[in-house]
């Protein structure tokens, strides 16, 4: 029976292929809308998280806002470090200075930072080596920096070539001893990094002594101690400073990468459920079409349903009839829309290096559920107004 | 086999009372075939929509087969007509998107009879009015005979205790109407019961036996 109603709906849709088709837009543009917005959304997020989480080391970076006169100096950070569950400590000064080589000038970051540093923001270094104890012992000028200074400041073929090279940073000399990897980006990472080119790695020590830098530390990144979690880390290195500061908790403020996750995570969940609904009203409005079309299509069919009920249908029958042919409408309409999309995502994939954008299964049956419940609901009015017909009314019908 | 009893079929429109039906009283046998005659408005159609259970009467019994059809439901009304009642109408009432085939195969569908059995007893009625070789043919692409013997062969395929005709000739000229009256003396031979509305006395003659309506009074001639 199940079959045999399948047959009559499709025999119906394919009777009326124009009409069948424009009441299926509406659905189509529906679940097309739907999952492009969606997919494009989680993937956009899925790599924003990709490239966070592979970027950022798992550390905590703290930053101290007011230091009560008792500012913090690495001997305070050494104190610290290893004990409990906290792992590395480095300080981490940050600045922008003009960095120089032959007579090419560019804007770098420089980061003050000690040898743990690189261990801490699980630093990769491409050629030569990052800053080391006795750079820091001896205040020695070193630099570690990133390909791109080596490539557009230095101008030499290969990083490798770089090494043992001078760099002018702030008018003081600087003899190059590490370059850092290359990774490769897509395009969501060099959006969010594009801001950090030229970056440069010196020593804490060296800071001091060239560039007035004060002693005392106003920012520094930890780690966890190996087998410990980063958020034991957090709450010991919270309750040592707030010790340090007597009680005040505005004093610093501590920020891991987590909470930045769960912060971008909201804001692209909420994204995704805003784009969603809008798209879902797209497809309530494709079901009142079909609504429409079914209603005509009862009134116009009422002789053929006098037909059907004279030799025997029951209005069960009816109803499953109509219901099936609305139904049909949806899911082919949601066929359509999915195969759209796709092409759509696989075109923008292309489109855009680096990126792929994804029709997720989940996406895939939302909109398959969504849109036979939209055929289901919008078919059952319809439906029914046949059902309900008397067969003899329904015959004298022209 | 059918036996109405005092059946009254009423409309009220407003305070006024109008009796398509007046205390109709008739009965057919069993392999009978029965003719009623009637100028137009004489209450024929109604007589017809009760016998084939599409309308209820207001007043009175009617039996078919033995079984009183008052009590019934809509859905149980629509499988006795399923079953036990193959329609012939003036109109034909094929319908339009569906094959000659998929046309007498409707009311099987609608019985449940399996694929297997629905094929054979489908390929059966229509050779029995000559159709067979124009199973895929739609009803517009056939003559009004061809579309008539369709319908008289979906009424076949049910093998109804009663066939129920509504002017089966009437939108036909004589010679092809002379051919569906043949028909229908075949499948009365073949022990079937036939019963069909008519106003014209030359084709009611054909019948067995006559019931005669006017102003909704049924009068059995024997």
């Amino acid at each position: 029976m199940l079959l045999e109603s399948l047959k009559m709906a499709w025999v119906s849709v394919r009777g009326n292929k124009m009409r069948s088709f424009l009441t299926m837009l509406g659905i189509i543009i529906g679940v097309f809308s739907l999952t492009v917005l969606v997919s494009v959304v989680s993937s956009v997020s899925d790599s924003i998280n990709g490239a966070v989480s592979r970027l950022a080391a798992p550390t905590v970076e703290v930053l101290i806002i007011n230091d009560k006169g008792h500012p913090l100096t690495m001997d305070d950070l050494s104190a610290m470090e290893n004990t409990g569950s906290i792992g590395s400590v480095s300080p981490e000064s940050q600045f922008s200075l003009p960095i120089k080589s032959g007579y090419i000038t560019k804007d770098a970051q420089v980061y003050c930072v000690a040898p743990m540093y690189q261990e801490i923001q699980a630093i990769k270094i491409g050629s030569g080596r990052f800053i080391k104890e006795p750079d820091m012992e001896n205040h020695t000028q070193v630099v570690v920096v990133s390909a791109d200074v080596t490539r557009e400041v230095m101008k030499v073929a290969r990083p490798q070539d770089a090494i043992g090279g001078h760099v002018t940073l702030g008018g003081y000399d600087f003899v190059v001893v590490g370059v850092i990897a290359e990774e490769k980006s897509d395009a969501v990472e060099e959006l969010l990094y594009f801001s950090q080119s030229y970056n440069c790695y010196i020593p804490w020590n060296c800071a001091i002594r060239s560039f007035n830098q004060a002693q005392h530390i106003n920012r520094f990144a930890i780690s966890a101690a190996p087998g410990k979690s980063l958020a034991d880390a957090q709450n010991e290195l919270g309750a040592k400073l707030l010790e340090r500061f007597d009680g005040d908790e505005e004093a610093f403020h501590l920020l891991n990468i987590d909470d930045a996750l769960t912060s971008i995570n909201t804001i692209t969940a909420t994204l995704s459920l805003l784009m969603g609904s809008v798209a879902g009203i797209s497809l309530l409005v494709g079901g009142i079409g079909i609504m429409n079309i079914m209603l005509v299509s009862v009134t116009e069919r009422t002789r053929e349903i006098g037909i059907r009920k004279a030799i025997g249908a029951t209005r069960s029958t009816i109803l499953q009839q109509f219901l099936m042919e609305s139904l049909m409408i949806s899911l082919m309409g949601c066929a359509v829309g999915l195969l759209l999309s796709w092409g759509v995502l696989s075109l923008a994939s292309s489109a855009v290096p680096n990126m792929s954008f994804r029709l997720s299964p989940g996406v895939m049956m939302l909109s398959a559920g969504f849109s036979s419940f939209i055929g289901l609901v919008f078919g059952l009015y319809p439906a029914n107004k046949a059902a309900k017909m008397k067969p003899i009314d329904a015959l004298r019908a022209v | 086999m059918i036996i109405l009893k005092d059946v009254s079929k009423i409309y009220r429109m407003g305070d006024n009372e109008f009796y398509a039906l007046d205390h109709a009283n008739m009965h057919v046998q069993e392999h009978e075939f029965v003719s009623i005659i009637g100028p137009s408005g004489s209450g024929k159609s109604t007589l017809m929509n009760i016998i084939g259970c599409l309308d209820e009467a207001t007043e009175g019994e009617y039996f078919l087969d033995g079984q009183e059809i008052r009590s019934y439901s809509q859905t149980q009304l629509a499988r006795i007509r399923n079953k036990k009642i193959g329609f012939i109408f003036q109109s034909f009432n094929l319908i339009g998107r569906m094959s000659a085939w998929e046309n007498v195969e409707l009311p099987l569908i609608y019985q449940r009879v399996p694929v297997r059995e629905r094929r054979e007893r489908v390929a059966q009625s229509l050779e029995r009015v000559g159709l067979y070789e124009r199973r895929e043919h739609q009803p517009n692409e056939l003559s009004g005979g061809q579309q008539q013997r369709v319908a008289i062969a979906r009424a076949i395929a049910v093998e109804p205790t009663l066939f129920l005709a509504d002017e089966p000739t009437g939108n036909l000229d004589s010679h092809t109407g002379e051919e569906i009256m043949g028909i229908f003396r075949e499948l009365h031979e073949a022990g079937n019961t036939i019963v069909l509305i008519t106003h014209d006395s030359g084709i009611a003659s054909q019948a067995q036996r006559r019931i005669n309506i006017m102003d909704g009074h049924v009068t059995e001639v024997d």
